[in-house]
C-alpha cells in the first residue's frame, strides 16, 4: 500500500522524549526521525541508546513526555495524544519474537485479520507464509519452528495486516550469522516489495550499510545523524557517528587558513578560522604508495588479512599510529616502508 | 517440560552407583498410592450387595447433577476470581497491591466447612441477612463456598504463570489491533490456561472430596451417596466402589484438559522474557481494583469467620486451644516440608521420563481426589496389615507381638498427609523443575562447580520458591485436614481443625470460630513468608514459570 | 534369625522406637477411650473419674464409623478399652465387627438402667438418652395438631415441615424405630408424607431447623430435644428467643412412646485393661457422671432414679419413652436410608 505521495513521508518523529521509570533504561531524549513507504531504515546505536524506545513509542507502547509522531498527516503521539497501538497498523516484529506460544503459525499469522472473512482471512494468511516461504510449516507451534523459522512466521504475522509502518527490533539477534544473511536479505526483500515504510533496528553497521535505504544513528537517545548509507559513512556529523559505521582515524586539529593539519597532511576545512575541529579518515581513505611515491613515510607494523581487504598499521616518523586498508593482493609487508597520502572522499572535518 | 537430559540426571545424583534415581522416587510414590491401592482392592474384592442398583434406580441422577452443578460453580467462581486477581496484582499498581500479594491467598486457610456454616447461619431465614440476600444453600450454594475458599489455588498459579510471561506477546497482540481487554483475552489468558487449569483440578478435586460441606448446605453429591453407603448402609466396599468412581471422574477431567492442549506449549518458545512494567492506576480505578481484591478475601474468610466469631462472643471460650495450635503447626509443617521434599522427588521422577515414575506419580496424585474420610480407611488397612505383619515376624524373635508404632502415632499421621496430598505439591515442583534445563547444567560444570555445588547454586536457587509453594500448600492442607488426624492421631492429641469440627459438628457455631480464625492465623506466616519469597524470586527474574503441568499428571 | 543376632535387633528395635514402647505398660492405671462424642460434660466426667479413681484416660475423638474401622482394622492389637457413640445404630455395627465383650453387671450399675437401653447380651448400654421430639411454632401451630410423628406426615402440612438430611443418623434411627414397631410399610409412608410436605430443601444441622420455625421458615420441625434445651439455656438472649418461640411435643404419648436413642459404651474386645475400663463403664452410670449429662448436654440420664440442676431437661421429662429395645434402631438402620432413598427423602 503505497502512499499516494512517495515523497511525503509516512511516518515523522519530531522531537520524541520517553520517560521510563524505574530500572527500564535510557529513555528516549528529543529524538527526529521520518519514515518513507517502500524504504527500509536502519537504526543503529550503541545499546542503552534508546532504540527499542523509540520503536516501542511509534508503535504506541511507549507515551511521549514532548515531541511528536504522526502518519500521513494523523497525530499518532503528541501533547495530550496517544492513538492506542491497536489503531495505528504498525507491524511489530519483537527481538524474541513474541509469537504465541498456544497457536500454530497459522494462527499466528491470522491473529491481527479478524476483520476479514473466513476466506479472505485464510489467502491473506497463506499469501504471507508464502512469502517468507513458509507455507509448510503452516501447522507447526513455534517450539516446533526453527530460530529462523519463528523469525519468518513472525514477520509474516506482522505484515499480514498490511500495516502502514513495520518495526523490526533487532529481528536477527538471536541467529547464526550465516542464517541472518539470508534472513535479511528475505526480509528486505519482503518489506520492500510491501511498500510499507520500515524500521530496523541492528547492530550490523556493514548489514545496515549494505542492506538499509537510509540509517539513522542514535546515541544517549537522539538521532545524532540520519541520511543515506554513502552520505553517512562518507560525511559524518560527528566522530561517534563516523564510529557507529566503520572504522575511523581521528585526529584533532585547529582549522587555519582554511585547512587543518592533520600527521598525514593538511586537509581542507570549511569551519571559521581557529575553530577546533577533529579530522575523521575512513582506512580507506589513507592511500598506502610505495616508499618512493609521493606522500608521507611510514613503516607496516602489522599486516592483518580480514577477507578482500588487509589492514596495515603504519608507523609515521612522528611515533603516530594509522590503520589503513588495501586490497589483500597489496604488496606491501610488515616492516616494509610505504609513502602515505589522503584520498579526500574518504576525509570530513568536524567540530569538536 | 524440557527432557532429554535424563542422561545427565542420572549421571549427576547417583555417580557410578547405579541406583537409578527414580526407583527412590517411585518407592515413596508407591508408599503415597498405598492407601488408595488398598481401597481399589476393597472395591475390587469386597463382597457386592444391591446398594449400588438401589442408587441407581432411585437417586443416582441427583447425586450425579448435584456433583456436576457443585464442581461447575465452584470451578466458574474460583477460575474467574483466582485469574481476575492474579492479573490485577500483576499488572497494576494499587493501594494495598504488596498485601493482596499474600492476603489473597488466606481464603485457603478457611476450613470449607467452616465458611459453609458461617455463611449459612448468616443467609438463612433466621440469620441476620435472611430475606435479603438468597440463603446459602443447596449446590448452588456449596459450588459458591468452595469457589470462595479454593480460588485461592487458582491464584496462586496463575499469579506465577502471569509474572513469568513476557510482556512482548501482549504487545504483540496490541499492535495487531487488540484492544487491551482483547489483548489479555487472546494472549495472557491463553497462555495463563495450564496453570489456571491446574489450579482448577486442585479445586475440582477438593469440591469432589468434601463432605461436611455439601450435607450441612443439602447438596447431595456423589460423596454422600458414599457416606451413605458407608454409614448408613455399611457397606464399605460399596462406598470404596463410589470412591473409585470419584476417582475417575478426576483423571477424565485432567485427560480432557491434557488433550486439549495437546502439543501447545504456553511457555515462550524462545528463552528471552521481557518483563511487564506494572501500570499505575488512577486513584478512582485504584480503589476499583482495591475493592475487587478485597471481596474474596472478605467472602472466602472475613465475614463468615466474623459471624462464627460473633456466635463466640455469647459462648464460653474453648479449652486447650493453645496445644491444638502447637501440634496443628508442629504436624502441618513437618508434613510440608517433606511433602515439599518428596514432590520433588517425584518431579524429577517425571521428568525422566521413565514409565515406572510417572506412573508412581500419577497413581500417588489420585489420592487427593477421594473424601478424607476413604483416603483413612485405606491408611488404617494398610496399618493394619503392616502391623499384622511386623507382629509376626517380632513373634519369632521375642514371642511377644511388636509395640503398636503406626496406627496412633504421629508418623501415622504424616505418612497419611503424603498420601492425600502429595499431589499438591508435585505440580508446583515439577513446574520449578522445568526451568533447570540441561544447559545449565552443562555451563554450570564448565565453569568449574562440583555436582553439589551445582545442586546448591544453580538447581535451589531455581527451584526453591516453587518447592516453597508446593510445600505452603500442602501446610495448608495438613493445617485443615480432618478424617485422618481425628482416627489416626496418638492419644489426647487435638488439633485446631479436628476442634473446630467437633463443635460445629455438634452445632456449637461459637466455640468452633475461634479455632477455625486461629488456623487461618497459624497459616498466616506461612503465606507471608511464600509471597515475599516470590515477589524477591520474580525480582531476579527467575520467578516459577507457568505451570506447564497438572500437579503430577503431566507428561 | 541366629541366637547370636537376637538380642542386638530387639536392643536396636527399642532404642530407635523408644524405650516405653518396649516395655509392657503397667496394667489397668489407664484406659483408653474411643469415643465419638465430643463433649464438654464428658471432659468433665473423665476428669472426675481420674480423680476419683486415679486411673488416667487416654482419649481419641472421631466420628463414629471411623472409629469402628480403626478398631477393627488394628483387629486384636487394637489400644481400645471403652468405645462410646453417640447412636445405637453405631453400636449395633460395632457389635456386628464383633469389636466388644459383655462387660458384665458393673457391680449392679447396669441395674439402674432400663432394659430397653441396653444390648440383649450385655454388650453395650446407654448412658443417656435423647428423644428425637417435635417443636412447633407457638404462634402458628396448636399442639393438639402435632401430637404424633405420623401427624406430620398428613396433608395439612404440606410445605410446613423442617428437617435435616436423611443422611443423618437421628434421622435413620427415627425410621428405623418406625420400622421395628411397625414395619417397612408404615415407616415409607410416613417418609413420603414427610417428603412431600418439606418446606424446604433438607439444610443444616438440628438447631437450623429450630432456627427456621422461630424465623417462620417454616411451622413445624423433627428435631433432638436437647438442642432446644441448649438454646433455652444459652446465655445469648436471641438464642433463647428463638428457644421460647417454638413449643415441644414428645410425640407418639399414650401410642407407645417417643422414640429415643442412645449415647452409649461397650467393652472393647481386645481391651488391654479390663477392669480400669469396667470401672469406667460403671462410672458413666454413676450418679456424678448421670448429673454431668444432664446439667452440661442436656441429655436425659439413663437411670431415671437421678435428680439433677436442669429446669429446662426437668420440663421436658417425664415423657412416656418408647420401650423399644435401641438396638433394633441399629438392626434397620440400612432399611430406613433406603426408605429415604424411595421416598425422596434427600
Amino acid at each position: 500500500m503505497m502512499a499516494a505521495d512517495s515523497d511525503m513521508p509516512r511516518v515523522i518523529i519530531t522531537g520524541a522524549e520517553v520517560r521510563l521509570g524505574g530500572d527500564d533504561g535510557v529513555a528516549v531524549n528529543g529524538a527526529s526521525l521520518a519514515l518513507h513507504a517502500g524504504q527500509v531504515t536502519a537504526l543503529l546505536g550503541p545499546s542503552g541508546a534508546g532504540k527499542s524506545t523509540l520503536l516501542r513509542a511509534v508503535a504506541g507502547l511507549e507515551r511521549l513526555h514532548a515531541g511528536e509522531i504522526r502518519s500521513d498527516g494523523h497525530v499518532w503521539s503528541g501533547p495530550g495524544i496517544h492513538l492506542a497501538p491497536e489503531r495505528r497498523r504498525c507491524g511489530v516484529v519483537f527481538q524474541d519474537f513474541a509469537l504465541f506460544p498456544h497457536l500454530t503459525a497459522i494462527q499466528n499469522v491470522a491473529f491481527g485479520l479478524r476483520h476479514l472473512s473466513g476466506a479472505a482471512r485464510r489467502q491473506r494468511v497463506m499469501e504471507s507464509l508464502a512469502a517468507v516461504e513458509l507455507t509448510h510449516r503452516a501447522r507447526a507451534y513455534p517450539h516446533e519452528l526453527s530460530g529462523g523459522e519463528q523469525q519468518r512466521v513472525a514477520l509474516a504475522r506482522a505484515l499480514a495486516p498490511e500495516p502502514a509502518v513495520m518495526l523490526l527490533d533487532e529481528p536477527f539477534s538471536g541467529l547464526d550469522r550465516r542464517l541472518r544473511t539470508d534472513l535479511s536479505a528475505m526480509t528486505l526483500d519482503v518489506l520492500r516489495r510491501s511498500g510499507t515504510a520500515s524500521l530496523i533496528i541492528t547492530h550490523d553497521a556493514d548489514d545496515a550499510l549494505a542492506s538499509a535505504d537510509d540509517i539513522a544513528l542514535m546515541e544517549r537517545g537522539t538521532i545524532i545523524q540520519s541520511g543515506r548509507p554513502d552520505t553517512l559513512y562518507l560525511a559524518p556529523s560527528s566522530e561517534s557517528a563516523a564510529r557507529m559505521l566503520g572504522d575511523v582515524e581521528a585526529f584533532a586539529s585547529k582549522v587555519e587558513n582554511g585547512a587543518a593539519q592533520t600527521p598525514l597532511g593538511d586537509v581542507s576545512a570549511r569551519q571559521p578560522q581557529g575553530s577546533a575541529v577533529t579530522v575523521l579518515v575512513r582506512p580507506e581513505g589513507i592511500v598506502i604508495g610505495h616508499s618512493d611515491a609521493q606522500g608521507l613515510p611510514g613503516s607496516i607494523v602489522s599486516r592483518r588479512p580480514a577477507g578482500p581487504v588487509v589492514a596495515m598499521v603504519i608507523e609515521l616518523r612522528t611515533g603516530e599510529r594509522v590503520t589503513a586498508r588495501a586490497p589483500v593482493s597489496h604488496a606491501a609487508r610488515t616492516g616494509d616502508t610505504v609513502s602515505l597520502s589522503l584520498d579526500p572522499a574518504f576525509v570530513s572535518v568536524v567540530e569538536r | 517440560m524440557a527432557i532429554g537430559d535424563t542422561g545427565i540426571l542420572r549421571r549427576r545424583i547417583t555417580g557410578r552407583a547405579g541406583l537409578h534415581p527414580v526407583w527412590l522416587a517411585a518407592f515413596a510414590g508407591l508408599l503415597c498410592a498405598a492407601p488408595l491401592l488398598a481401597v481399589a482392592w476393597l472395591a475390587v474384592s469386597g463382597p457386592w450387595t444391591d446398594y449400588l442398583a438401589h442408587i441407581a434406580e432411585t437417586r443416582l441422577t441427583e447425586f450425579l447433577v448435584n456433583t456436576a452443578i457443585v464442581g461447575l460453580t465452584a470451578a466458574l467462581l474460583a477460575g474467574v476470581t483466582g485469574t481476575g486477581t492474579a492479573w490485577l496484582v500483576t499488572r497494576y499498581v494499587f493501594p494495598g497491591r504488596n498485601i493482596f500479594q499474600w492476603m489473597l491467598a488466606l481464603p485457603l486457610a478457611m476450613p470449607a466447612y467452616a465458611a459453609a456454616y458461617g455463611w449459612y447461619d448468616l443467609t438463612q431465614g433466621a440469620g441476620p441477612l435472611g430475606g435479603l440476600v438468597p440463603a446459602v444453600h443447596g449446590a448452588f450454594g456449596a459450588g459458591a463456598i468452595f469457589g470462595l475458599v479454593f480460588y485461592p489455588y487458582v491464584y496462586l498459579l496463575a499469579r506465577e504463570s502471569f509474572s513469568a510471561q513476557s510482556a512482548d506477546a501482549y504487545d504483540a497482540a496490541r499492535t495487531l489491533g487488540c484492544s487491551p481487554l482483547q489483548a489479555f483475552a487472546r494472549t495472557a489468558l491463553p497462555m495463563v490456561r495450564p496453570a489456571v487449569a491446574a489450579g482448577l483440578a486442585l479445586v475440582v478435586m477438593e469440591t469432589l472430596a468434601d463432605f461436611g460441606t455439601v450435607s450441612h448446605l443439602g447438596a447431595p453429591t456423589l460423596t454422600v451417596a458414599l457416606m451413605r453407603a458407608w454409614a448408613g448402609e455399611g457397606s464399605i466396599p460399596d462406598a470404596a466402589r463410589l470412591a473409585m468412581l470419584l476417582v475417575s471422574i478426576s483423571f477424565v477431567i485432567f485427560m480432557a484438559e491434557r488433550a486439549l492442549r495437546r502439543r501447545a506449549r504456553q511457555t515462550s518458545a524462545s528463552g528471552h522474557v521481557r518483563a511487564f512494567r506494572r501500570h499505575t492506576l488512577s486513584p478512582v480505578a485504584g480503589l476499583a481494583t482495591m475493592i475487587a481484591c478485597l471481596l474474596p478475601v472478605l467472602m472466602g474468610l472475613v465475614i463468615p469467620a466474623a459471624r462464627l466469631g460473633w456466635r463466640a462472643v455469647s459462648t464460653p471460650a474453648a479449652t486447650g486451644l493453645a496445644d491444638a495450635a502447637v501440634n496443628s503447626l508442629a504436624l502441618a509443617g513437618v508434613s510440608g516440608l517433606l511433602a515439599a521434599a518428596i514432590g520433588l522427588g517425584l518431579a524429577y521422577a517425571i521428568r525422566t521420563q521413565r514409565l515406572a515414575g510417572r506412573a508412581s506419580a500419577r497413581i500417588a496424585s489420585m489420592g487427593y481426589g477421594v473424601p478424607g474420610a476413604v483416603a483413612a480407611l485405606g491408611v488404617l488397612i494398610i496399618f493394619g496389615s503392616l502391623q499384622g505383619g511386623l507382629d509376626a515376624g517380632w513373634r519369632s524373635l521375642t514371642g511377644s507381638p511388636f509395640p503398636m508404632v503406626l496406627t496412633g502415632s504421629a508418623l501415622a499421621l504424616v505418612f497419611a498427609y503424603q498420601a492425600r496430598f502429595i499431589a499438591a505439591a508435585i505440580g508446583p515442583a515439577e513446574s520449578a523443575l522445568s526451568r533447570v534445563t540441561p544447559s545449565l547444567d552443562a555451563a554450570a560444570r564448565s565453569l568449574g562447580a562440583r555436582p553439589l555445588e551445582l545442586v546448591r547454586r544453580v538447581h535451589w536457587p531455581l527451584v526453591s520458591s516453587g518447592v516453597a509453594l508446593a510445600g505452603l500448600l500442602v501446610f495448608v492442607e495438613v493445617l485443615k485436614e480432618l478424617p485422618a488426624t481425628m482416627i489416626l492421631r496418638p492419644f489426647n492429641m487435638n488439633t485446631l481443625a479436628v476442634t473446630a469440627h467437633n463443635y460445629a459438628a455438634d452445632e456449637r457455631l461459637g466455640q468452633a470460630a475461634l479455632p477455625a480464625v486461629l488456623l487461618v492465623a497459624a497459616a498466616l506466616p506461612a503465606m507471608i513468608w511464600i509471597a515475599r519469597r516470590i515477589t524477591a524470586s520474580e525480582r531476579t527474574r527467575d520467578a516459577v514459570p507457568p505451570s506447564d503441568a497438572i500437579p503430577g499428571l503431566a507428561e | 534369625m541366629s541366637e547370636r543376632l537376637r538380642l542386638p535387633v530387639i536392643g536396636a528395635v527399642c532404642a530407635a522406637l523408644g524405650l516405653t514402647a518396649c516395655s509392657q505398660p503397667e496394667q489397668d492405671s489407664v484406659v483408653n477411650v474411643f469415643s465419638a462424642r465430643h463433649y464438654a460434660s464428658d471432659q468433665a466426667v473423665f476428669a472426675a473419674f481420674t480423680e476419683e479413681t486415679g486411673i488416667e484416660i487416654n482419649l481419641v475423638e472421631a466420628d463414629g464409623d471411623l472409629l469402628i474401622e480403626r478398631v477393627r482394622a488394628d483387629g486384636e492389637r487394637s489400644p481400645a478399652d471403652v468405645i462410646i457413640t453417640v447412636d445405637a445404630g453405631r453400636l449395633h455395627r460395632a457389635e456386628q465387627a464383633g469389636l466388644f465383650q459383655p462387660a458384665g453387671n458393673l457391680d449392679g450399675a447396669l441395674d439402674r438402667v432400663p432394659d430397653s437401653l441396653e444390648h440383649p447380651d450385655n454388650l453395650w448400654f446407654g448412658f443417656a438418652t435423647r428423644a428425637r421430639v417435635i417443636v412447633y411454632a407457638r404462634d402458628r401451630v396448636d399442639p393438639s395438631e402435632v401430637q404424633n410423628y405420623a401427624d406430620l406426615a398428613g396433608p395439612e402440612f404440606e410445605g410446613r415441615v423442617c428437617v435435616r438430611s436423611s443422611s443423618n443418623v437421628y434421622n435413620q434411627s427415627l425410621v428405623a424405630g418406625m420400622i421395628a414397631e411397625h414395619g417397612t410399610e408404615v415407616a415409607e409412608e410416613f417418609a413420603r408424607g414427610i417428603a412431600q410436605n418439606l418446606a424446604r430443601t433438607p439444610q443444616g444441622g438440628d438447631t437450623d431447623q429450630i432456627r427456621a420455625v422461630a424465623a417462620g421458615e417454616c411451622d413445624v420441625a423433627i428435631v433432638n430435644h436437647y438442642y432446644l434445651g441448649r438454646l433455652l439455656n444459652a446465655e445469648d438472649s436471641a438464642d433463647r428467643a428463638v428457644g421460647e418461640a417454638v413449643g415441644i411435643v414428645f410425640p407418639d404419648q399414650g401410642e407407645g412412646g417417643t422414640y429415643v436413642n442412645i449415647s452409649g459404651a461397650g467393652l472393647a474386645a481386645n481391651a488391654p485393661n479390663p477392669e480400669a475400663a469396667r470401672e469406667l463403664l460403671a462410672f458413666l452410670l454413676s450418679e456424678r457422671a448421670q448429673r454431668a449429662f444432664a446439667e452440661l448436654t442436656n441429655e436425659f440420664p439413663a437411670d431415671p432414679s437421678i435428680s439433677y440442676d436442669n429446669t429446662v431437661l426437668e420440663g421436658f421429662a417425664g415423657f412416656e419413652a418408647r420401650e423399644l429395645n435401641v438396638n433394633a434402631l441399629g438392626e434397620n438402620g440400612a432399611e430406613a436410608q433406603r426408605i429415604f432413598d424411595r421416598a425422596g427423602w434427600p
